[in-house]
């Protein structure tokens, strides 16, 4: 199997898993609707996203545009800046316009929940991204933070077989990614108590940041068995600082998320592990379910359901064998 | 020219009271309480390596430092220097991946920083624009202009190129992005107080009015100080790119907040015409020591964020405080 058919099968258990989701949440509507599947050609979307200055966020968007494309209907990308008078304004213009269901990756999940209500109330399913939002909606579709936290612990643990040092390089405090992924990996953590966090600190999710404070963190710990990075970013900048200073022998590098670096970086020995969401997985999702919704003449505030998508750990063990990202 | 001031300003003359000492040695006595304090907590602190690992931490925020202090000093201000970080790092990147040897992309980039300078001050000087909004607008513009280059997508530096030289290499003990910071900061060092430049840097900025009368061409001195600024940033950002060996598009955002608080920490006034280069630099390392330490004993990364706003405050309100005596 090639790495093209590889993703194509990946894909298709995601949406087959996404679909059979969506069945069980919203049988009734879904099996009634009456009639042949409405066509989608020449539907409006409104995708808003959090910013569009993020690599990984810019892709999403584009592949909401490309999947949108794909059934034919026209697919305008907003970017949020962070802002969430900004995307409430995008949200409400949406609506002015009457699209056909509104993709929404909310910057703040209170802030956002009145325009959501307001879209959900004028009968536009949103389907939430990555980031949900505090009422009622159609959809929420996303990476499943906590199960990566876990899996980290879990992968963790059986190479170093339950016993060893771990320092955790946290992303920004506060985000939903960093408090579910941490979250998930405390509480995996519990049930190996021959691992023990000897060092905590924050790198801001970036590469250079987690060079340089594993490299101090290098200095005042003599024995370190394992580094948790709550994203690639700071694992792959801990690993290079470790090489730097002739200390990668015995160490365990693990991050979270499948960039495209940590899956070379794994290939290549500079790190070991890295809990896995294929990066097109998330929007491919999004705007199946958004295909699947239109198709069955589902309006907006009629039902509630979600998707999380399942992560999977990849070591030098299966990095053959498992889907790579395109970029 | 009896109206120039020598570095170091008003706080050089009158009597030496507590207040007044502090202000004009509180610097380095508060430099050695941390080093200290530091020693006293963790016996990896005072090591050599430890030591260098500090100067490499700090080396970028440094030799921002040196150009961000150049424009304070000449009563100006830049808060566009992390965006120009960021357009440099991405065109040495793009030119990397486009073939071109590591000397060009250095050169490139740099210059792109300079030309971003240089229009800054050239938009405060010709049309008579504030300084902070100037910069403040080409912050955006900068960004922006990565944006554009970029497509909003990682640039990756290929594997094995040796342009990573510049971030990763060493001549002898020392990281070659120390011994640029070091040797750049000697020579603004010795500019600054043995040029004419250098006097009349801290003349406009001290005394427009008086500098005027004396003749100085005052426009050129901080187009100069502008163009100075924005080629150590894009320096800085090509040196990053080459030690993480990726330019992402959000690459040196926030780093002006960074960069000004190392000069208002060494003691330069934002009103202009007092400090140095030297404080402004030593200001950086200050700030670089606290962020080592802090993590090498494992503080807590939210209140190290508590514990530097508090060291800023009290560091400017010293200084302020003691001024205000002086006058």
């Amino acid at each position: 199997m090639n790495g093209a058919e590889r993703r194509m099968l990946m894909k298709v258990a995601l949406l087959t898993g996404a679909a059979a989701g969506a069945q069980m949440l919203w049988p009734r509507r879904a099996s009634a609707a009456p009639g042949k599947p409405i066509d989608t050609k020449g539907m409006k979307v409104g995708v808003v996203l959090e910013t569009l200055s993020h690599p990984l966020i810019k892709y999403w968007g584009d592949e909401c545009a490309r999947q949108g494309a794909g059934f034919g209907m026209l697919v305008s990308v907003q970017d949020g800046e962070r802002n969430v008078q900004k995307q409430t304004s995008q949200v409400e213009a949406f609506i002015s316009q009457r699209v056909n269901f509104i993709v929404l990756q909310a910057t703040d999940a209170a802030g956002l929940s009145p325009a959501v209500k307001n879209a959900e109330q004028n009968g536009i399913p949103v389907i939430t991204l990555n980031q949900d939002v505090a009422v009622r909606h159609t959809g929420f579709v996303g990476m499943g933070h906590y199960a990566m936290g876990v899996q980290v612990a879990q992968g963790i643990a059986e190479q170093l077989d339950g016993k060893g040092k771990i320092v955790v390089l946290e992303g920004v405090q506060g985000t939903g990614a960093n408090i579910q992924r941490m979250a998930g990996f405390n509480d995996e953590l519990k049930k190996h108590p021959g691992l023990v966090v000897i060092a905590n600190q924050s790198a801001a999710f970036d590469r250079k940041k987690g060079h340089d404070v594993f490299q101090t963190i290098l200095q005042g710990q003599p024995e370190i068995n394992a580094v948790f990075g709550v994203n690639d970013e700071m694992a792959l900048g801990a690993a290079q600082a470790a090489v730097e200073a002739n200390r990668r022998k015995g160490i365990r590098f693990w991050g979270a998320d499948g960039e495209l670096d940590m899956f070379k970086g794994i290939q290549s020995g500079l790190v070991d592990g890295v809990s896995a969401i294929a990066a097109n997985a998330v929007p491919d999702t999004v705007m199946n379910l958004g295909s699947w919704l239109m198709t069955a003449g589902v309006e907006g505030g009629k039902f509630s359901g979600r998707v999380e998508l399942p992560p999977y750990n990849v070591t030098s063990t299966n990095i053959n064998s498992v889907p790579w990202p395109a970029a | 020219m009896s109206t120039v001031q020598r570095p170091g300003g008003r706080l050089q003359r009158g009597r030496l009271t507590p207040l007044v000492f502090l202000a004009r040695y509180g610097l380095y006595v508060a430099l050695l309480i941390q080093v200290a304090a530091f020693a006293a907590q963790s016996p990896n602190f005072l090591t050599a390596a430890n030591l260098l690992n500090i100067l490499q931490q700090t080396s970028t925020i440094g030799i921002m430092a040196i150009g961000q202090t150049l424009v304070i000093l000449a009563g100006g201000i830049d808060v566009s220097v992390g965006s120009t970080l960021g357009l440099g790092g991405m065109i040495a990147a793009m030119a990397i991946r486009s073939g071109a040897s590591p000397a060009i992309a250095l050169i490139a980039g740099t210059a792109a920083g300079f030309a971003v300078g240089v229009v800054n001050g050239a938009v405060i000087f010709g049309l008579g624009v504030d300084a902070f909004i100037t910069t403040l607008a080409t912050l955006n513009i900068g960004r922006g202009l990565v944006y554009v280059l970029s497509n909003q997508y990682n640039v990756n530096v290929p594997d094995g190129s040796p342009f990573f030289a510049l971030g990763r290499g060493h001549i002898g003990p020392l990281p070659v992005s120390v011994v640029i910071f070091l040797l750049l900061f000697a020579l603004a060092h010795v500019v600054e107080r043995h040029t004419a430049f250098g006097r009349s840097v801290h003349a406009v900025g001290g005394n427009r009015a008086a500098a005027l009368l004396s003749g100085l061409r005052i426009g050129r001195i901080r187009l100069a100080a502008y163009g100075i600024s924005g080629a150590c940033a894009a320096l800085s950002g090509v040196i990053i790119v080459s030690q993480v060996g990726l330019a992402v598009p959000y690459l040196g955002s926030g780093y002006e907040l960074d960069t000004i608080a190392a000069a208002v920490v060494g003691g330069v006034a934002l009103t202009g015409g007092v400090g140095s280069v030297l404080v402004g630099a030593v200001g950086s390392i200050f700030i670089g020591v606290f962020l080592n330490g802090m993590a090498l004993i494992d503080v807590p990364s939210i209140w190290q964020m508590v514990a530097q706003g508090v060291v800023i405050i009290s560091a400017v309100g010293l200084y302020g405080a003691a001024r205000a005596r002086m006058q």
